[in-house]
């Protein structure tokens, strides 16, 4: 009896929360990112009013009646806003490196002492039983790519969170990847926060390195067989390069087309002539094999030492599997590691030694910050790396 | 058995002198072939510069691409073609199934888990090792099969042999799928391996397997004329005097050597096997000793000419060769089939 007087008590708060406030009940109901961080009993009147949420995407909408409280990480890289967020899933989804790997130490911290399950399902081959098994109330697939088939069988285990149709599968950016599971979780409000402090990072960057906009710069991976994946503009981690200002040349960028990594046969290496050139590789053999290609060592990029290799293995330094992440939390680590190579490799540059004495000194007043900043904004300057069916790891 | 027993000519020999002009008219074409094969790529390159890079080499790019990649992969493609049509061929004739292909002896099976074992368990990562581990992997799986055919009375007959590589084929496959299922990362190392391509390759590959597949080509055309005789059928065969257990061994060792070694350098390419023996038989009838030399010349035209499409249908992308000869050859084989249906 004093349980369902409770329930309909709640549910009836729900309600009247629900229709009370639409338009905007985070700005009265999470009054500091304090209170929103620490989902604690003191916190829920305020996710009260935030729940129901509706959430659009590829499938339809989807409505989380309550604040989640068994959340599995069904996407690749859906575990690190969570975490951010404060939210600690009880299973994430094993992607790449060593299998035991589900969280990456880059969210060691905001994991703490939690020990999610790691699922690990090759793409394409949900295992809805032990999904079933794990009695989620919300499972997020943002960064999953999953059909539509999937999200149906899906659906009837708990409430799930789609990718967007606005982006290829897999392309949703970082933005957009936190901003709904923020919303999702009811932490929508520090999710938005934590987007403007990492986007106020890109900013920076920009503004201390603006050698970076407009020069060329592409990330490659080999097929195995000869030829070479590069990422499109659709790529998470393509677009973290743009978002610091950095250009995919036209060509690769029109061979990708629409999906977010293209090929290019092993003849045509000289399309990777870029300024800087990121090469994705597993092992020491794989980047020995590329070094020892005789139609690499022609090309510019080789010869000035503008390629940085990035280990994805997940047995290296954590720069390439961070990059490949592209995530909230995983970004502060590809500026720390990343960003003084990609500085680096700049100033090899032959040809234009005068770039690298405008770091120094005029970058501001210059005209062309003002155009690129211009240029940087047609690029949805929020981005991040999308997993790949084919060339990730 | 009575069928076979009294061999009537199913369709009529071709003139001796015609079967002996259409070899160099083959070879003229494989040359053309193998020639198309080095001049059109992904990169443009002029006719003019493509006659320099093979006869004054000065280390451009554009010399380098002829040299350091077509060449390498217009020779490959003609060898494994050509090891292909032939293995094909044998495997045919000596277990008079027409569908037989180096399937069905296991020996794509057996290479591909010996590949998809080492990529797991050794965390091997270069194609000189997969050749290693998928000819290792071919010829025990070979001796294996002809091994467990040859239980029970009446030794290794077409038939049971068929059996013994379907039911092992199965056996390992499940293994393969088992691996790749358990571990991702293995699935994304070995796929351009599985899905066969002869790009990427270079010429040091090759000579390591070359010795291995040149025997087996040779030991191939001398055992034409006991293979006719065998594919007329074992009581045939014995009552003239043939020692098929002899001929049956020496052409599964061919087999081996052929299919495990242009799965080693290619990973298994499917189709060529099974269609170019029945193409070739179209033409020039039912002896072996026509049959091999044509299914080789065929099988290696036929590859090098699927790969030059492979890279020119996508460009600047190419295709594995696996995926364009099952492209290729399956609606040619298809309007063979009715044309022949139809007379």
């Amino acid at each position: 009896m004093k349980q369902r007087t409770l329930l309909i008590l709640i549910l009836a708060t729900l309600l009247l929360a629900a229709c009370g406030a639409p338009a905007a009940p985070a700005e009265t109901t999470n009054p500091s990112p304090a209170v929103a961080n620490s989902p604690s009993p003191e916190a829920t009147p305020s996710t009260a009013t935030a729940f129901p949420v509706t959430i659009e995407h590829k499938f339809g909408s989807t409505e989380i009646a309550r604040r989640p409280e068994r959340v599995v990480a069904l996407g690749y890289s859906d575990q690190d806003p969570m975490l951010a967020l404060g939210i600690k899933p009880v299973a994430v989804r094993y992607w790449f490196g060593d299998p035991s790997i589900g969280v990456w130490p880059w969210a060691q911290d905001e994991l703490g002492d939690a020990e999610p399950e790691v699922l690990n399902m090759p793409f394409g081959e949900l295992n809805f039983e032990a999904i079933a098994a794990l009695q989620p109330d919300l499972i997020t697939a943002v960064s999953a790519g999953i059909t539509g088939e999937e999200y149906e069988t899906l659906s009837e285990i708990a409430p799930t969170v789609a990718q967007s149709g606005e982006y290829v599968d897999f392309g949703v950016p970082w933005q957009e990847q936190t901003q709904v599971i923020g919303r999702a979780l009811g932490e929508e409000e520090r999710a938005r926060e934590m987007v403007a402090e990492m986007e106020a990072r890109f900013d920076q960057v920009r503004a201390e390195h603006p050698e970076f906009t407009g020069a060329t710069a592409a990330i490659a991976a080999p097929t195995g067989d000869g030829q070479f994946y590069f990422s499109g503009p659709q790529h998470e981690r393509q677009r973290f390069l743009t978002s610091l200002g950095f250009m995919l040349p036209d060509e690769l960028a029109q061979i990708a087309g629409d999906a977010f990594y293209g090929t290019i046969s092993g003849e045509r290496l000289d399309l990777l002539d870029t300024d800087v050139l990121i090469w994705t590789v597993t092992s020491a053999e794989e980047r020995a094999a590329i070094e020892d290609n005789p139609l690499y060592q022609q090309l510019d990029v080789a010869q000035d030492g503008r390629a940085i290799f990035l280990d994805i293995s997940g047995n290296g330094d954590l720069a390439g599997p961070a990059l490949v992440f592209s995530s909230v939390l995983s970004l502060p680590v590809v500026f720390d590691e990343l960003m003084p190579q990609l500085a680096a490799a700049l100033d090899r540059q032959t040809g234009a030694p005068e770039a690298t004495s405008d770091t120094v000194g005029t970058p501001e007043a210059s005209g062309p910050s003002t155009d690129l900043g211009l240029d940087v904004q047609e690029f949805p300057a929020d981005v991040e790396l999308a997993l790949g069916k084919e060339p990730t790891p | 058995m009575t069928a076979t027993a009294q061999p009537a000519p199913l369709r009529p020999r071709r003139p001796r002198p015609l079967l002996w002009l259409g070899l160099p008219l083959c070879f003229g074409v494989l040359g053309l072939a193998l020639l198309s094969s080095i001049a059109f790529g992904a990169a443009d390159i002029d006719a003019a510069t493509v006659w320099r890079a093979l006869t004054d080499f000065n280390g451009s790019t554009d010399h380098l691409i002829i040299r350091t990649l077509r060449v390498p992969r217009a020779v490959i493609g003609a060898l494994v073609g050509a090891a292909l049509g032939v293995s094909g061929a044998i495997m045919q004739g000596l277990t008079r199934n027409p569908m037989a292909d180096p399937g069905i002896l296991g020996i794509n099976a057996g290479a591909a888990l010996a590949v998809v074992a080492s990529v797991f368990f050794l965390g091997t990562s270069s194609l000189m090792l997969y050749a290693w581990f998928a000819f290792a992997g071919a010829g025990l799986t070979a001796l294996a099969v002809y091994g467990l055919g040859s239980f029970g009375y009446g030794g290794p007959t077409p038939l049971k042999i068929t059996i013994a590589g379907a039911a092992i084929t199965a056996f390992l496959s499940s293994f393969t799928t088992g691996i790749l299922i358990f571990n991702q990362r293995t699935l994304e190392e070995v796929r351009f391996w599985l899905a066969g391509s002869i790009a990427g390759r270079d010429l040091h590959l090759l000579l390591q397997v070359l010795p291995y597949m040149g025997v087996g080509l040779i030991v191939a055309l001398l055992l034409g004329r006991q293979i006719t005789t065998l594919s007329l059928g074992d009581d045939v065969a014995r009552g003239l005097g043939q020692r098929t257990g002899w001929v049956k061994a020496a052409a599964a060792l061919v087999v081996v050597l052929l299919a495990g070694g242009s799965v080693a350098v290619a990973g298994p390419i499917g189709f060529v096997g099974l269609v170019i023996p029945h193409v070739v038989r179209f033409f020039v009838g039912v002896d072996y000793r026509w049959i091999l030399p044509y299914s080789a010349l065929v099988g290696a035209i036929f590859l090098v000419l699927s790969d030059v499409a492979a890279r020119l249908v996508l460009r600047p992308t190419e295709l594995p060769v696996g995926v364009m000869t099952a492209l290729i050859g399956g609606p040619f084989f298809v309007y063979l089939v009715r044309w022949k249906v139809k007379r």
